[in-house]
């Protein structure tokens, strides 16, 4: 592989880790997207409800997403060491 | 006339999210100053300058002839997933999930690698200049983004110009003023803020470019500041909080 071609992956790769740093948070975000674009097209004559839910939806992703993150970061200090404050539920900074 | 409610969000929102871009690029070119010499850092930091203004030049007129329903949709998306990727980073950090972003320690990294790196050899010290150029291009990319998402979508590329131009201006004088990184600056305050503005910015032109009606036009995008606010100050509580953890085994 030429150096161009290695830098040039280097280069698309940085360029996706732009938008997606946890790919089930990214995909969420992108469902829901979709969901709610599709549930437009199939409800015309609704409008108001529309723009709240598309909001309240990413919001919810947000808390959502944010909290599974933390959960797994805290599961993973419990394995490591047991006894300590992350493992008695702390989050042991 | 100036317009505090949109040039004033697109101009903040464009000046936070470079201040932190252009902070990150300063610390690898000082690094790269003082261990290899500032003629290939200042290369490095030139050369990766034009690279991004030909990509403005070459992709900012571009944008002015897709309809806008299609800037605001993809722009929208786009703007929407980056800014909610700072917000979430921007929460796990302020709850102490993930390590809080040390410009110092970068700085010493940086120095430790070049100069590991071996001497120069040719006229040109590539590692500098390459490591230099690669900062700048990367960092910048995202200033780039950020600029264009945020104008072009509302027509306001001038506000965001200014408030880029301006971070840039701001880190340039502060980096000649200290000659080290500025690690004083609130680096995950600024992108928990600016995460909020860009999600709310991307939720609204999203859901315009998606045919979606505001309530209150244009102002909704303060109500969506707020409840973005609002979601992500709740998030750090939950993710915070020992139920986190000791759910899991359930």
């Amino acid at each position: 592989m030429t150096r161009a071609v290695v830098w040039l992956r280097a280069a698309l790769r940085e360029l996706f880790a732009l938008f997606v740093d946890d790919a089930a948070f990214s995909a969420a975000i992108i469902g829901w997207v979709a969901a709610i674009a599709v549930a437009g097209l199939a409800l015309p004559g609704e409008e108001g409800w529309k723009a709240p839910g598309f909001f309240l939806g990413c919001a919810a992703i947000l808390v959502v997403g944010t909290r599974r993150s933390a959960r797994r970061h805290f599961a993973v200090l419990r394995r490591a060491a047991p006894g300590s404050a992350a493992g008695k539920g702390q989050d042991g900074r | 006339m100036f317009d505090w409610a949109h040039d004033g969000t697109t101009a903040m929102a464009a000046f936070l999210a470079s201040l932190v871009e252009f902070v990150e690029a300063l610390t690898i070119v000082l690094a790269v100053g003082t261990v290899r010499g500032w003629r290939p850092a200042l290369a490095g930091t030139a050369a990766g300058g034009l690279l991004l203004i030909g990509i403005v030049v070459l992709f900012g007129p571009l944008l002015a002839h897709i309809p806008i329903a299609w800037v605001q949709g993809v722009v929208g998306l786009l703007l929407l997933l980056f800014g909610m990727r700072w917000l979430r980073k921007a929460v796990l950090r302020a709850a102490g999930v993930v390590a809080l972003h040390d410009e110092a320690r970068i700085y010493a990294a940086e120095i430790d690698d070049l100069r590991r790196s071996g001497s120069m050899q040719g006229p040109w010290d590539a590692v500098a200049l390459v490591t230099s150029f690669k900062a700048v291009v990367l960092e910048g990319l995202e200033v780039v983004f950020i600029v264009l998402a945020v104008g072009a979508a509302s027509g306001r590329l001038l506000p965001a110009a200014a408030g880029a131009g301006s971070a840039l201006v701001a880190v340039v004088l502060l980096g000649l003023l200290l000659h080290r990184p500025l690690s004083r600056v609130p680096e995950n305050g600024l992108k928990f803020t600016v995460g909020v503005l860009l999600s709310a910015f991307g939720v609204f032109w999203l859901g315009e470019g998606l045919g979606f009606r505001w309530v209150g036009g244009d102002l909704a995008i303060i109500g969506l500041i707020g409840g973005f606010l609002a979601a992500a100050l709740l998030s750090i509580v939950l993710s915070r909080s020992p139920v986190a953890a000791t759910r899991e085994d359930a």
